[in-house]
């Protein structure tokens, strides 16, 4: 088994939390989100060759006028920028963040486009949303509360770690 | 020159072949063949060195042995069994030994740790001080007795926070142990992220962090961190060790910490590095108390003791029950059922007659403590010889005179008595249940005053009458086939029949009674009805005459013929004389 760090950015609001919360076991409470501007919970994730444990780190909401903490992100495996399709403002400040993080670290990222379960509202086309997300390695459309596509991304980003590894 | 050496060889390869092919043969057979007779010796002169060398190389010779070695253990203890004990014979009994005295050496001191814990006020004092405190009562116990410990130990990756390797103290705790170092990891970016860099431009790190039960100890180096949670008041000789175990693991493993990729196990193998730092310091009092573990001894001695008051309980009350068995050999008493209640009491059900020896005394000739027993008694009657004999003995406490002599199923009684203390025991004794021959046991009894009858009352009288009629009523006199011959016996029963007439006539005079004697003849079936009917006068005629010639008047002897009794299954016993008393009151006459 190989342990990966993996951590979770985003604007307020676009359901992080929620979308751990989908996917964990945890044993610290989300207060520690709020004192320290993360939580950390570990899944692990069992694939065909070998398994592989995921400690996730859900750092905390970040806006423009807030500062970027790139230590949290140091020595993570991958990142995971989540962006909620009912307010087009998260999906800037995910884009942004993005960039942020990629000043400090080039691992793999994945976009969660979050809250699927609900319809889109923001004014992107799906030519726009593809020309965004051409950095991602992966684009998925998830939903915290029906759980669609959560299980897939995880997997999908163990595998990937995984095979990594191998190489 | 490398190039044209190079040029060469390849144009000369064709020939060399052709060479090489010549000399050696097409497969090099030529060589195998040369070698082939002195191959043992070769092969056996480097054959160790040859499996050393690999062996260090790069353990394959084990791997390669291991399932040959596998296989021949297999195979000895399949087919050569005998042989294999023998071999291992004399080291099974020293490791059964030893392993049995570790695990009991354990088991007392767990025992002792247990009791002490729980049953001493100390123990208890504590357990209650520890939920006031509201922390596990384990923990408590560790920071009474010990100064410090270190409990658990983390050695993390530095830069992912990931957990390479931990050990703790008891085993419980290391289950998130990779979430507590992942979080460790994040708090320490916190501070140094909220606090400004250092003079030296160095990152501020947590080098300590205290709460109230636990010292938290962080060591860094440049690729690991190796963190350890103490309880109690932690010296600096722990933060010392730590810095040296951090810097031994980095020298050990600076390969792995460069290339670590999220797989910690080649980190498995730093559990002794960590152990050393899973220092402990007993309370000096904690110290001088590791005593003789006594109470858990005091609990199996009292244990054993008890174990062995009950054993002995227990064979004490079985050999009564064994010992009650014999019970039954008993004259009188018979054993219904006999068995152990508990360690205390014996249940005891018996038949006794009431003769026989009682109970509790034979209990007590037995030595079997009486209040053990639960008895219980129903009467019966037996038939055994000595409880007869028991019987007759207490009737004779009211015939001072009489003796009993003899044992077991004959026994005869001696002695005088007068005619009517004879009489009535004669009739106390046939009344007395089993006692067959009456007769013959009453034989060798003196009557004292048979000659003169002082008999003046009238039951008594008219009681002796009776007894005496009935006797001459069962009397009978038999002929031999068409005759009137009296036999010798016939004779001796009429002689006995003329005393008792006599005697029965002057009882009848006392007792103004009318004696009549009726002789009845009686014969077979055999001749003629007319016949047989004077052959039966003729039988009561000649026994009139002879009870006549024995003493008895004539006139109260009637002599009458039946003639033929007719009953097939009588046979001979038709031809007989049979008797008949009559009394009336003379009064009335």
């Amino acid at each position: 088994m190989i342990q990966k760090k993996i951590c979770l950015l985003g604007a307020s609001g676009v359901g992080k939390t929620s979308l751990i919360k989908q996917f964990v076991e945890g044993i610290f409470s989300d207060k520690y989100l709020t004192s320290i501007g993360v939580k950390i919970d570990k899944k692990r994730v069992e694939c065909q060759s070998d398994s592989v444990q995921l400690m996730l780190w859900d750092i905390e909401g970040i806006d423009r006028y807030c500062g970027f903490q790139p230590k949290y992100i140091r020595g993570a495996a991958a990142i995971i920028i989540v962006v909620d399709h009912t307010r087009s403002q998260s999906l800037i400040e995910g884009i942004e963040i993005f960039k942020l993080a990629r000043d400090v670290s080039d691992v793999p990222a994945i976009l969660a486009i979050n809250k699927a379960d609900l319809d889109s509202t923001w004014h992107w086309g799906e030519d726009e949303l593809a020309e965004l997300s051409h950095p991602f390695s992966h684009t998925f459309h998830t939903s915290a509360k029906s759980g669609a596509n959560v299980e897939l991304l995880f997997s999908t980003l163990a595998q990937k770690l995984l095979s990594e590894a191998e190489q | 020159m490398p190039t044209q050496g190079s040029n060469n060889e390849s144009v000369h390869e064709p020939q060399l072949h052709e060479l090489r092919q010549i000399l050696f043969g097409k497969n090099n057979e030529h060589i195998t063949e040369a070698i082939r007779p002195k191959a043992r010796e070769i092969v056996a002169e480097v054959f160790s060195e040859a499996l050393k060398d690999r062996q260090d190389k790069d353990g394959s010779v084990k791997k390669v042995m291991a399932p040959l070695v596998d296989k021949s253990v297999e195979y000895s203890v399949a087919n050569r069994k005998e042989q294999f004990v023998g071999y291992l014979y004399p080291i099974v009994g020293s490791v059964v030994r030893k392993s049995v005295t570790a695990f009991l050496s354990e088991f007392i001191e767990r025992t002792n740790q247990l009791l002490e814990n729980s049953l001493t006020i100390k123990g208890l004092t504590w357990r209650l001080k520890a939920r006031q405190a509201g922390v596990p009562y384990a923990n408590y116990v560790a920071s009474q007795t010990f100064n410090y410990r270190v409990e658990q130990v983390f050695l993390i990756h530095r830069e992912t926070g990931l957990l390479l390797n931990s050990v703790s103290y008891n085993q419980q705790t290391s289950e998130d142990a990779d979430l507590i170092s992942s979080m460790l990891t994040a708090i320490n970016d916190f501070v140094s992220d909220s606090f400004k860099p250092n003079i030296d431009g160095n990152e501020q790190g947590l080098d300590i962090v205290k709460t109230d039960d636990f010292t938290l100890v962080v060591k860094a180096g440049p690729s690991a961190v190796l963190v350890a949670a103490v309880t109690g008041n932690m010296p600096q000789k722990v933060a010392d060790q730590l810095q040296l175990t951090v810097e031994e693991i980095h020298n050990l493993y600076e390969g792995s910490l460069g290339k670590f990729n999220g797989d910690a196990s080649p980190f498995a193998d730093c559990d002794q590095q960590l152990m050393d730092c899973l220092v402990s310091e007993l309370k000096e009092s904690a110290n001088l108390k590791k005593s003789k573990p006594w109470m858990a001894w005091a609990i199996l001695l009292l244990v054993a003791f008890g174990t062995s008051y009950y054993a002995y309980k227990l064979w004490m009350i079985q050999s009564y029950v064994d010992r009650i068995q014999g019970i039954n050999q008993q004259p009188g008493i018979m054993l219904v059922r006999v068995h152990r209640d508990g360690i205390q009491n014996i249940i005891l059900d018996v038949l006794r007659d009431p003769h026989a020896q009682p109970i509790t005394l034979w209990l007590h000739e037995n030595n079997i403590p009486e209040p053990a027993v639960r008895l219980t008694e129903k009467s019966y009657l037996s038939l055994e010889s000595s409880i007869i004999q028991a019987r007759v003995k207490s009737l004779l406490v009211q015939y001072p005179s009489v003796t009993l002599t003899g044992t077991g199923d004959t026994f005869t009684l001696a002695g005088e008595l007068s005619q009517q203390q004879l009489h009535e025991l004669k009739a106390a004794i046939t009344k007395l249940p089993g006692l067959v021959n009456t007769q013959d046991v009453l034989a060798a009894i003196n009557v004292s005053d048979s000659e003169h009858l002082d008999i003046d009352d009238d039951t008594s009288i008219h009681t002796l009458i009776n007894l005496k009629i009935s006797q001459i009523n069962s009397t009978s006199v038999e002929f031999a086939s068409n005759s009137t011959q009296l036999s010798p016996i016939a004779k001796k029963a009429l002689r006995l029949i003329a005393s008792q007439g006599a005697s029965l006539l002057t009882l009848a005079s006392k007792a103004k009674l009318e004696i009549n004697f009726i002789i009845i003849g009686a014969s077979d079936a055999n001749g003629s009805q007319s016949y047989n009917e004077v052959l039966s006068i003729k039988r009561a005629q000649e026994v009139k005459n002879a009870l006549h010639g024995y003493g008895m008047p004539a006139d109260k002897l009637n002599a009458i013929g039946i003639g033929i009794i007719d009953v097939p299954a009588a046979g001979n016993g038709a031809r007989k004389v049979l008797f008949n008393v009559i009394t009336t009151q003379a009064s009335q006459r």
